[in-house]
């Protein structure tokens, strides 16, 4: 399939190098959002670039302003003109939808044949006094562009967040560009392809700006490539996750897993932790009265063959009980009490727990699956709030792997940023709807991830990525 | 003669439109509408500047483009 780059910095990469020849594209938003820049950019990129003579058709504003406003964005309109490249035509929808369906149209000989069109804009065909009702006006001039073969951006005003319209049906691809206020109070510009047939396309927002030399885009993904980690690390049990991750978990990093209280977690823990048990990491355990001794029977671990016996004989299991939970007697070598504590005794204990992982400098390691939504029904967020980071500090130097549990939507948003900041890798999965979603917010490569539609599978890691 | 003045503004106020914007199509109302005048001036005006050639019309004489020699060329 042929595709007609648009010219915009970084948009390209969005929808699989650029618009499909022939195709009509809506391209939806509110004043002062960059639809006109953008028209005007797609047909001097197909000027300058690719040869291709393009036409603007503006209805309201006057093509002279359409010159000023481009020149000072560095581009001479007039010149691509004079070169016979490009027309920016000021007419009435009614005229030129007239003037395309006839075929010795006055108006189509003034504008020269072209490969690029943009219209400006067809929110004005409401206007038109018309036996036609909008949809067939539309209906109309997307078969006259089909027919001239026309590639045609279509921009309607609209508010992205408005219901869709009639002209998202007819069209073969839409973009909405929107303004965005963030948490913070400033405003950016974003855009998004909602859709564009035959092409696979980066779902999602990406900040655009525009400057002198027009509007560029950067995909909210990064698409740079992943560097392999430096250090040593464990795959997890998730290839596409040790894609996004340069490799897998780095030994030592403190893992940060974000799920709501409808999202299962278990599955994916256990994809993250059982390569650690393959290469002979011990398990530190955070048990409650439903985890442990629960967890030993529980249909996952017995599917993993997760051996909490042999772990403990070969002392590579502790579990850390904030709760005073019974546990069996074959255990107890292996348990840690920290219930009860004063918030400093029992970070001083923590510690004291963390440095003894590690008796000799040859010994594989441990990883470390903590509840942080027990530690704050116990201690509370003020606890986290002050020793989570050195916590996990001493955790990296002593080659112990934190897998940390926490569910995002139910702890302060400070403490939250905090612990994604204590964090060398952020993962978080909820469920919207009936479906679980998974995403990586924060990475050792920098790379983050779209959101993912978290499957289970009968087979072994039981869980996949799509 | 106050007649006439008006007619030779507007007519002068419409070619420097279309000088400004020279790829313009339009019928009588689009033009009066993007100069904010009252329709049946402006047509007055763009009859003259047919007549003095520097605007062209389509076969159904509603339709007015510039015509100016160095597009004219171009057609």
């Amino acid at each position: 399939m042929q595709r007609l780059s648009t010219g915009i910095t970084g948009f390209d990469n969005l929808i699989a190098g650029g618009f499909p020849a022939g195709s009509i594209i809506a391209l939806r938003g509110a004043p002062g959002t960059g639809k006109t820049t953008a028209g005007l950019q797609f047909l001097k990129a197909g000027a300058e670039q690719a040869g291709e003579a393009g036409l603007y058709i503006t209805f309201e504003e006057l093509p002279e302003q359409l010159y000023a406003d481009a020149a000072e964005l560095g581009w001479d309109l007039k010149a691509l003109e004079q070169r016979q490249l490009l027309r920016v035509l000021s007419t009435s929808p009614e005229v030129f939808l007239d003037a395309l369906q006839d075929p010795y149209s006055f108006l189509m000989r003034v504008a020269k044949p072209v490969r690029r069109i943009v219209i400006d804009s067809v929110t004005l065909f409401e206007h038109i006094r018309s036996d036609d009702d909008l949809r067939g006006q539309l209906y109309r001039l997307r078969s006259a562009l089909k027919r001239l073969g026309l590639t045609a951006v279509l921009i309607e005003e609209r508010d992205p967040h408005d219901e869709v319209t009639t002209l998202a049906f007819l069209a073969d691809g839409v973009i909405n560009v929107s303004f965005e206020e963030k948490a913070t109070g400033h405003r950016i510009r974003e855009v998004e392809v909602l859709k564009l047939r035959g092409s696979s396309i980066a779902t999602g927002r990406h900040l655009f700006r525009i400057g002198h030399g027009g509007i560029s885009v950067y995909p909210a993904l990064t698409t740079h490539d992943i560097l392999p980690l430096d250090g040593p690390f464990i795959a997890t049990a998730i290839p596409k996750l040790d894609a996004l991750l340069g490799g897998g978990i780095p030994l030592g990093a403190t893992v940060l897993l974000d799920a709501n209280s409808r999202a299962d977690y278990r599955v994916l823990a256990a994809a993250i932790l059982t390569p650690f048990l393959q290469q002979r990491h011990g398990l530190a355990l955070a048990v409650g009265p439903s985890t442990f001794p629960a967890a030993q029977q529980q249909r996952l671990v017995k599917r993993l063959a997760i051996d909490f016996e042999r772990l403990a004989a070969e002392q590579r299991l502790c579990l850390v009980d904030d709760s005073r939970v019974e546990l069996p007697d074959w255990v107890e070598p292996s348990v840690i009490r920290l219930a009860n504590m004063l918030d400093a005794d029992h970070h001083a204990a923590t510690q004291q727990f963390i440095r003894t992982r590690r008796e000799h400098a040859d010994d594989p390691g441990w990883v470390w699956f903590r509840d942080l939504n027990a530690v704050i029904a116990v201690h509370g967020e003020d606890y986290l709030w002050r020793y989570f980071v050195e916590q996990q500090g001493l955790c990296q130097a002593q080659g112990v792997t934190a897998l940390c549990l926490v569910n995002g939507s139910e702890v302060k948003p400070t403490l939250l940023a905090k612990l994604q900041r204590g964090a060398t890798v952020v993962l978080k999965t909820w469920v919207d709807g009936r479906y679980q979603y998974f995403e990586v917010l924060k990475s050792p490569t920098g790379r983050v991830s779209e959101p993912f539609l978290l499957q289970y599978s009968t087979d072994a890691p039981f869980v996949d990525l799509r | 003669m106050h007649t006439d003045k008006i007619d030779l503004l507007l007519a002068t106020e419409v070619a420097l439109f279309f000088e400004r914007n020279p790829f313009t199509v339009e019928n009588g109302e689009g033009v009066a509408r993007k100069l904010g005048r009252h329709t049946e001036q402006v047509l007055q005006a763009l009859e003259l500047l047919v007549e003095r050639c520097v605007l062209t019309r389509d076969e159904n004489g509603t339709l007015f483009a510039y015509a100016p020699p160095y597009i004219a060329e171009d057609r």
